[in-house]
């Protein structure tokens, strides 16, 4: 049942376009769509996760849950007759609204000690999953496409809506990118991420930052979840399959900078639709977990516990 | 040791005829249960002891299971000698990813979300690979254990899986009394004092690793047997968090406490799931942040707490004068210096820290190394010491070429390192402080789990140990001293191990002035009774006035000054740097 | 007294560094703080602004007290620190440590003047790229330029050429004629002996001599403190 939930294998099954006969040019031009869109996906999951742990050195372990609970937003949107477009920014308000509450109550307990915040949100996933399961049940629920059909172009045939996913990701994270670096909260970030002792000793309130970050993160997961809701089953478990690919991104991408998500989600993309291409999704995900493993490697991780 | 066995064989006991008592239903929850606490007791190992937060203990549970399962089905008459297949599978399982992942010291939340990653992708990988696993629905229908033909049946199987899976836990229980289990809460607690007292921390870890990996493969192999079936969900999320849970609840680093926490929270659901599935599960989520966030020691400990329990009776160490005298009495053979440093550069990014520097002992002195800040006094220690290398020039410690090596092999050679802020085995009482030090120098891992509980301590640490008293109480906490007897302790551990060169960074930090003249006292009478080399990084003046023979200042990463403190002192270099008309 | 401490106790982590130090800075005075390397001055610095927790003993501010304040709490009510290092953004521009420090951009070039011209039009320039002496003008203007009622200026003419330090000193004598009160920091005593009204010396975490600037064998007495 599960293998059957096109959800259930998270990033992957964007990948399975319709592909009907075609030459060899075209069949490489549907690859790289391909590939494009699966860097969308990867893209705008994981920049949520790497703005939360770039500014505050908090692994999230529940970012799935929040792109799943994005998702139910959509559902909800569609089961009320509204336009799925609307599920967009309202997924984007409901999980800022979301992800501040759990910075306020939870994490800033914690986010000082890594170990301690990487069980905290690993619990705090199974209670948003149970959460969302007692108010929808376990039933698998979906949102129609909102704009069915496919579109001509580079002389092959793309499902339309995972064009304007692709656009849309692509817009929203670099524009989020753009504000950390271009806007007046965006210089502060950068300044905590610099230096967070003189930062606050230059009369910055660090705690305030946090707290927008982890919102920000969370908006961002919202809205990943509200796009891709039309692509696959909704259910409490949906967000699961999303969590290993966005955290090699953020591993390969490198820790600490917020454009190593860009960098991060083009390389595991590039190397799971290649991989993709000749073997199929599993040997994509070992291949890009090997590249992780290799990475860590070759770089010092600039994530440094605090001495107990 | 002998009660952990007592108690394991008690328990085995009492399991039995309570199994046998409750019968069938009852007894096959236990047998699960417990092969779930042995599952959890592994994690502690790894995680509670060592410190290494491993999120994927399932792999080589899991991988053993599907093991186990596939030859039990091929031939069932061979499920005796696939237990021991299972466990030395998860050992293999588990220290190839400890090679892989460990040996580059990353951080505890590297290792976490690499082996969580690394179980979902199994996970992945199990429901795919039809042909070997059975895909989704994974392999159905393992027999029972048998031998000779015969399978056990159903009661029997359950009483033999129970009885396995607490000596699996018992094993673990009784590893952990040995000496290598206060090592591993060493390592956990501080590892880069571990090392510099000579333990090859790295080879420890994956060694803690491959055992773990081993007990929860031989429990994957018993979880087979038991409900005769497995399927790719046990790579999965949910019971990855479960044996967190477990041992999270219970209490890491207590063994016991996960055991605790796999029966009672695997009860709890097994009760509460029929009425109240949904809230249950809720619940547990609700539980594991509220153990994290309130008292994320779990529960054992915060129970000892709570009534005032003495906190892990463990058996301490026993401290023996050692008849040789580890520390040297003599003057180094033939002319070999003791220590030299030629020409040491260290960059660090485009700043210069260190620039040529070459400092030399010929034979044992009391020698400070003084110099403003920024100087690269620390530096130069690290170096001698292998804590930080060097990119250009070389290291000698007694006439052997040591440039580059680790600090562990610097201290196995007789160079002993006290950090400028203590830095002690808090969790840990003074005896066990001590003993771990005079291990260190011979401590491959099965080493330390064979050799006694006793401690061969040379004369110059038992003599700090009395002088400050810190013989009257070796079993306290060495986190509960105060700051001052901390940096004795820190003193005594640094000569307790086959010290024949000590360098000290700034010992008098932290204390008053009456305080550093008596540690000045002492450092003397340790160098004039043992001849001990000792180099001293400090900016006390009044101190090294006290103890020095001979002081090398430090400008800008070079050799400024050497000679007397006299000397030094009436250098006009020195002065001027000191009185800051430098630029 | 604007900045007022009572038996201050301080350290990094497990290790005590200030054991119970008491002083007091009045507006429209300069009072400077000496000692040798070691003796925990930039541990008092760092305690004062609140970036080392306070273990022991009580700090006001103009009567209000910000023990257990965050560090943007007490630059917000009135106390701003110039640090001996790591005092700037090194990766950000002079213009964006200036937004950082609450100058908007307006005002800019009137804070990079107060230095003579050497800061003026640099704004757009990485802080990291200005040379050390530069460096250590800018970290000084951000803290004088400030509205604060007490500024902590640690070791701010090391690295400073002596004509430079002419003009700190100038800056300083203003910033203490307006009613603000100083606490000077200093290892060497070129500085603190033209401009300071009041010395204290730190030893070992403790507080070993004070004196007025009028007293007639000061200079022996911290000579002699100062001595290697």
């Amino acid at each position: 049942m599960r293998a059957a939930s096109p959800a259930r294998t998270g990033c992957g099954d964007l990948n399975t376009a319709e592909t009907p006969e075609h030459s060899p040019l075209d069949a490489l031009t549907l690859e790289l769509l391909n590939g494009l869109s699966l860097f969308a996906t990867l893209a705008i999951v994981a920049l949520g996760l790497g703005i939360v742990f770039g500014l505050m050195g908090v692994i999230n372990l529940a970012h799935g849950e929040f792109v799943m609970i994005g998702a139910y937003v959509s559902y909800v949107v569609h089961a009320n007759g509204l336009n799925h477009w609307v599920s967009v920014p309202l997924a984007a308000a409901v999980l800022f609204v979301l992800g501040a509450f759990i910075e306020l109550t939870l994490i800033r307990r914690v986010h000082r000690q890594p170990e301690i915040t990487i069980l905290a949100t690993f619990g705090l996933s199974v209670c948003l999953r149970q959460a969302v399961e007692l108010v929808f049940t376990k039933d698998f629920r979906g949102v129609p496409n909102p704009v069915p059909g496919a579109t001509r172009a580079f002389g092959v045939l793309f499902p339309t809506y995972r064009y304007l996913l692709i656009g849309i990701a692509v817009v929203v994270v670099v524009a989020t990118l753009l504000a950390f670096t271009k806007s007046r909260f965006g210089l502060t970030v950068r300044a905590i991420v610099a230096d967070r002792e003189l930062a606050e000793a230059s009369g910055i309130r660090t705690g305030i930052a946090n707290f927008c970050a982890f919102g920000i993160g969370a908006a961002t997961a919202g809205i990943a979840g509200a796009l891709v809701a039309p692509l696959g089953a909704i259910e409490p478990q949906a967000g699961l399959p999303y969590l290993p690919g966005a955290f090699l991104v953020v591993i390969v991408g490198g820790f600490n900078r917020l454009w190593g998500v860009v960098a991060g989600a083009l390389t595991v993309a590039a190397v799971q639709t290649g991989v993709i291409h000749f073997y199929d999704t599993v040997w994509a995900q070992i291949a890009s977990l090997g590249l992780a493993v290799l990475v860590l490697g070759f770089r010092r991780i600039s994530v440094e516990e605090t001495p107990t | 040791m002998r009660r952990a066995l007592t108690l394991g064989a008690v328990f085995a006991v009492g399991v039995a005829a309570m199994s046998v008592a409750l019968g069938g239903f009852r007894a096959g929850q236990i047998s699960l249960f417990l092969v779930f606490a042995a599952l959890a007791v592994s994690l502690d190992f790894v995680w509670g002891y060592t410190g290494i937060l491993s999120l994927g203990q399932l792999l080589p549970f899991g991988i053993a299971a599907y093991t186990s399962a596939k030859i039990a089905t091929a031939a069932p008459s061979l499920s005796v000698p696939a237990l021991i297949v299972a466990a030395i599978v998860g050992a293999a399982i588990s220290a190839a990813v400890g090679v892989a992942v460990l040996r580059r010291r990353p951080t505890a939340v590297v290792v976490g979300l690499l082996t969580l990653v690394l179980s979902l992708t199994l996970e992945q990988v199990a429901e795919q690979w039809r042909e070997v696993t059975g895909g989704f629905n994974g392999l159905t229908g393992v027999p029972r254990i048998g031998a000779f033909g015969t399978q056990l049946p159903d009661a029997a199987q359950d009483i033999v899986i129970s009885v396995l899976a607490l000596g699996a836990i018992t094993v673990v229980g009784v590893l952990v009394r040995r000496p290598v289990g206060a090592v591993l809460v060493g390592i956990r607690s501080n590892e880069r004092r571990m090392e510099a007292l000579g333990y090859d921390t790295i080879r420890i870890k994956i060694w803690a690793f491959t055992v773990g990996g081993a007990v929860a493969g031989f429990a994957g192999a018993l979880y087979v047997h038991r409900t005769g079936f497995v399927s790719p969900q046990i790579f999965g999320f949910a019971l990855a968090t479960n044996v967190v849970l477990w041992t999270l609840v219970g209490g890491r680093g207590t063994i016991v406490g996960p055991v605790i926490g796999a029966l009672a929270i695997n009860f709890a659901s097994a009760t509460l799931a029929d009425v109240w599935l949904q809230y249950w599960t809720l619940a547990t989520g609700v539980i594991f942040v509220g153990v994290v966030v309130v008292m994320p020691g779990g529960l054992i400990p915060s129970l000892q707490r709570l009534l005032r329990l003495p906190g892990g009776r463990r058996r301490q160490p026993r401290l023996i004068r050692s008849d040789t005298h580890a520390v040297t009495t003599d003057p180094p053979l033939g002319g070999t210096a003791i220590f030299e440093a030629d020409g040491v550069e260290k960059n660090f990014g485009f700043f210069r820290l260190l620039d040529g520097v070459t400092l030399t002992m010929d034979h044992p002195e009391l020698r400070c190394l003084i110099g403003p800040n920024g100087a690269g006094k620390s530096t130069l220690l690290d170096i001698l010491c292998g804590q930080q290398g060097c990119q250009a020039g070389s290291v000698r410690v007694f006439g052997q070429e040591y440039t580059g090596r680790r600090s562990w092999e610097f201290a196995r050679h007789g160079v002993s390192r006290k950090f400028q802020s203590p830095q002690l085995i808090n969790d840990l009482s003074v005896a066990a402080n001590v003993a771990i030090a005079t291990w260190g120098i011979r401590s491959s891992p099965w080493n330390l789990v064979r050799r006694s509980l006793n401690a061969q301590v040379p004369l110059p640490a038992l003599e700090i140990l009395e002088r400050t008293g810190l013989n009257q109480r070796l079993e306290t906490p060495a986190g509960a001293l105060s700051h001052g007897d901390k940096q004795w302790l820190e003193i005594a551990m640094a000569v307790a191990g086959e010290c024949r060169l000590l360098l000290l960074d700034e010992p008098t930090a932290g204390m008053t002035v009456a305080e550093s003249l008596e540690a000045a006292a002492l450092l003397r009478e340790l160098h004039r009774v043992h001849r001990l080399p000792i180099v001293i990084v400090e900016h006390d003046m009044a101190f090294i006035r006290a103890v020095a023979d001979r002081v090398t200042v430090l400008a800008r990463g070079a050799v400024l000054a050497d000679g007397t403190v006299a000397e030094v002192e009436s250098n006009p270099d020195v002065q001027a740097i000191y009185a800051g008309v430098d630029s | 007294m604007r900045l007022e401490a009572n038996g201050l106790r301080s350290g990094h982590g497990n290790v005590p560094v200030l054991h119970g130090v008491s002083f007091g800075v009045s507006g429209g005075e300069i009072v400077a703080l000496v000692g040798r390397n070691g003796a925990g001055k930039t541990t008092l610095v760092k305690t004062v602004v609140g970036l080392l927790r306070v273990t022991g003993g009580q700090l006001m501010l103009d009567g209000t007290e910000i023990t257990r304040l965050a560090p943007s709490g007490r630059v917000r009510a009135g106390l701003r620190a110039a640090f001996q290092e790591r005092s700037l953004f090194s990766q950000l521009s002079v213009g964006d440590n200036l937004c950082l420090n609450g100058y908007p951009t307006e005002t800019h070039e009137g804070v990079l003047d107060m230095f003579s011209a050497s800061l003026a039009g640099r704004a757009a320039q990485r802080a990291g790229s200005l040379s050390g002496g530069e460096q250590k003008m800018l970290t000084a203007a951000l803290a004088l330029a400030s509205s604060a009622s007490v500024l902590v200026m640690d070791e701010p003419t090391e690295g400073l050429q002596p004509s430079n330090v002419e003009m700190l000193g100038d800056r300083l004598d203003a910033a203490r004629n307006s009613g603000r009160g100083i606490l000077l920091v200093e290892q060497h005593l070129a500085l603190a002996t033209r401009v300071a009204d009041r010395f204290i010396v730190l030893e070992k975490g403790e507080i070993v001599d004070s004196g007025s600037a009028g007293d007639h064998n000061l200079a022996d007495r911290l000579a002699q403190h100062l001595a290697i």
